[in-house]
């Protein structure tokens, strides 16, 4: 094969994992180079609060006096009763609880600060574990600036020190392939990578990691975990960062197994969240996109952000409520993703969508128009509520709503709100009624975000084929790595770091 | 399904008050909106369960604000004696109007006896103390919001009652009430902030 560069490691992807990676194979002195398929850094991490979970006794946890260790990490991610642990990987657990005061000292080293106060999380950890780092100073370089966007912090940070240290980033180039010798236990060689319409082949003498980010945004991939996931499920972090299972489709085209994939169902976490922000075609939780972040254009509206769901009824693609409106549990998920009654489509719930009046808005303080809703698809209004029904128009709504059944879901809704009980759902105490003209329509439907499995490794991150066997020279690191089902940064810096390091150890 | 219903002139009701008082007078407003757009003339009939037609309006001459046609009038209702009643609404056209396919709606109240007792209700932050303006203050189907200083009041029956607080990011038990004559209560809501992506206040 004839190769266009030649380097010892080639990162895939310049998200936390493959920048940890990146600075880490540099600290240990093999040449980088990294590729990104988007027009700057940062991937899911850019976006993301800046959680950066890592426990054991690190040095915030101490400053705070919280008692931790990495035995008690380890007890906590392997701990049987609870669904974001019961199915991790031990032998991942344990070297990810042993390398995570090294890993948050290895952030410190390069320039990654935090705000001190330590976090709570809602999840196996039993003590503070987390903590946030500060949010990149340059607003123009966060893409969702001013809303938290804390990962933009981490994720600047580590390319500046990439770079600082020799790392090549480059920019708009993705990864098409990975090219391993034939036979069994052959090595990989290189990847081809594709920018401006050219084929661009990359020797890795070393090894190369794959930080690609995860699966949620590829509908064939994530239907193995849970064929319920078609296409109207939008995932979080796009339209920047595609979660689109490219890693690890390149890694299973050369034989390298998925692991511990019983995780990504585990109904604990968010792999499936409720739309915060709803009119708009992606309304992750805490992602909000402002009209100044560099992607509006692609965003198109910042959705209209619902603190209370007392404030809308949530209405299936045949214009009936399915389920309580203010729970957020895997309870709501599961009745959202049914089926009901598309006999065309059977797997997937179809679109959602919130239903509300004049009076919310008025009690909310909601703009419904642009830019705030984004009304090619994802939002409508109405004089009546009839009306609106014919309103809502969506690729992923297959049939128009009926309005005389939308009609009735909001009479019967409004019913349950004069007499104080939801006898369809047992809302608590339904207090607004949908009655004041204009009526709205706002696009709703669930959210996809955490990959919980990937690619299966060793304890050095080293990728496993489908016979139990390390490929010689691939890694990975991050979201589009199986066995440890821990939401956020945390998992991804740690083995990130381990990838790095064991690849640039490894004779050319 | 709508779309085969081209020329259907639906309806909407609001302003529907809560509760209203067994006997007495309370108002209403109802629209009709024609699917063409086109302006339209004609009469609005509230019709209660026994079929019997109890309030009749004409729609106005200026659609509703913020509505692109949507055609209204104010009518008086008269409140029955039950504590729930459920009216039909339906839209009568003028005679000059051309075809069209009215579709009917309806709404619901709740009715009770005349309130005798006024409840004053003071809500602050449990930590802070500061006054909670914009809070939800239900008493069984009596309702009122918190102004600025945090305080509502209720024109209520005698009664016992679950005295439940609603507010975005702020939680509070019910509380048990027993309405003998006029009365005050001060209650505190805890502060729940947002410090989670997965957010756990949102409801």
């Amino acid at each position: 094969m004839e190769w266009h560069l030649s380097t010892d490691v080639v990162v895939i992807g310049a998200g936390a994992a493959g920048l940890a990676a990146a600075v880490s194979a540099r600290d240990h002195g093999a040449a980088v180079v990294v590729v990104e398929e988007n027009f700057d850094i940062g991937g899911h991490a850019m976006l993301s609060g800046g959680r950066v979970h890592l426990g054991g006794g690190n040095a915030l946890q101490k400053k705070f006096n919280i008692k931790d260790s990495p035995d008690q990490v380890f007890a906590d991610w392997i701990n049987y009763g609870r669904g974001d642990s019961r199915y991790n990987d031990r032998d991942l657990v344990r070297v990810f609880a042993d390398e995570c005061v090294p890993t948050f000292q290895f952030l410190l080293d390069n320039g990654v600060t935090f705000i001190e106060k330590p976090i709570v999380t809602p999840d196996a950890s039993t003590v503070p574990r987390v903590f946030v780092t500060h949010e990149w100073h340059i607003p123009s370089e966060v893409i969702a600036p001013r809303r938290n966007r804390n990962g933009s912090g981490l994720v600047r940070r580590l390319a500046e020190s990439a770079r600082n240290k020799g790392a090549q980033i480059l920019l708009k180039h993705e990864m098409m392939q990975i090219v391993r010798d034939q036979g069994k236990g052959g090595k990989v060689r290189g990847i081809v990578a594709q920018a401006g319409g050219k084929d661009i082949a990359i020797e890795a003498k070393k090894g190369i990691v794959i930080a690609t980010g995860g699966h949620t945004g590829n509908v064939n991939f994530r239907r193995m975990f849970d064929p319920r996931l078609t296409e109207e499920y939008q995932q979080a972090g796009l339209p920047y960062s595609f979660q689109g299972a490219d890693g690890e489709l390149a890694a299973m085209d050369i034989g390298a197994s998925l692991w511990a994939t019983g995780s990504q169902t585990s109904e604990a976490g968010p792999a499936i969240t409720k739309t915060r922000h709803v009119g708009c075609r992606w309304g992750y939780l805490s992602l909000y996109f402002e009209t100044d972040s560099p992607i509006f254009h692609l965003c198109k509206a910042t959705g209209l952000t619902v603190t209370d769901w007392q404030e809308a009824i949530l209405v299936d693609q045949t214009g009936r409520r399915f389920w309580n409106e203010v729970d957020s549990s895997y309870a709501f998920f599961n009745a959202a993703l049914g089926n009901h009654g598309d006999k065309t489509k059977l797997n997937g719930g179809g679109p959602i969508w919130a239903i509300f009046d004049a009076d919310a808005v008025a009690r909310q303080k909601w703009k419904p128009r642009p830019p705030h809703v984004d009304p090619d698809g994802y939002f409508a209004s109405a004089d009546t509520i009839f009306e609106l029904a014919g309103r809502i128009k969506n690729p992923y709504q297959k049939q128009p709503i009926s309005g005389d059944v939308l009609q009735e879901t909001v009479n019967r809704y409004n019913s349950f709100v004069t007499t104080g009980a939801d006898a369809d759902f047992n809302k608590p105490t339904p207090l607004h009624k949908i009655a004041k003209p204009p009526f709205h329509a706002a696009w709703a439907t669930p959210i996809l975000h955490d990959s919980l499995t990937g690619l299966r490794t060793d304890t050095n991150a080293q990728v496993i084929d489908i016979r139990g066997e390390v490929i010689p020279g691939l890694y990975c690191a991050g979201e589009s790595q199986g066995g440890f089902a821990q939401h956020g940064l945390g998992r991804c810096l740690v083995f990130g770091r381990i990838a790095g390091r064991h690849a640039s150890q490894r004779n050319s | 399904m709508q779309h085969d219903r081209p020329n259907a002139i639906s309806l909407a009701v609001w302003d529907v008050p809560m509760p209203v008082v067994a006997g007495e007078t309370f108002s209403i407003k109802i629209g009709a909106k024609s699917a063409s757009g086109r302006a339209l003339a004609g009469r609005v009939e509230v019709i209660d369960s026994s079929g019997t037609v109890v309030a009749t309006g004409t729609l106005g001459g200026a659609p509703w604000p913020e509505t692109e046609a949507l055609y209204w009038a104010a009518l008086d209702v008269q409140a029955l004696a039950q504590p729930f009643a459920e009216y039909a609404v339906r839209f009568i056209p003028d005679p000059r109007e051309p075809a069209y396919d009215a579709l009917a709606t309806r709404f619901s109240i709740a009715i009770t006896a005349k309130p005798e007792h006024k409840l004053t209700v003071k809500v602050t932050e449990q930590a802070t103390a500061a006054a909670l303006e914009g809070v939800e203050v239900r008493l069984g189907s009596f309702r009122a919001r918190t102004n600025a200083a945090g305080r509502a009041e209720l024109n209520v029956c005698e009664g016992e009652y679950q005295l439940q607080l609603f507010r975005t990011a702020h939680i509070a038990p019910a509380t048990p009430i027993k309405i003998e004559g006029d009365a005050s209560v001060e209650l505190t809501m805890l502060h729940v902030p947002e410090d989670h992506p997965d957010a756990r206040w949102v409801r």
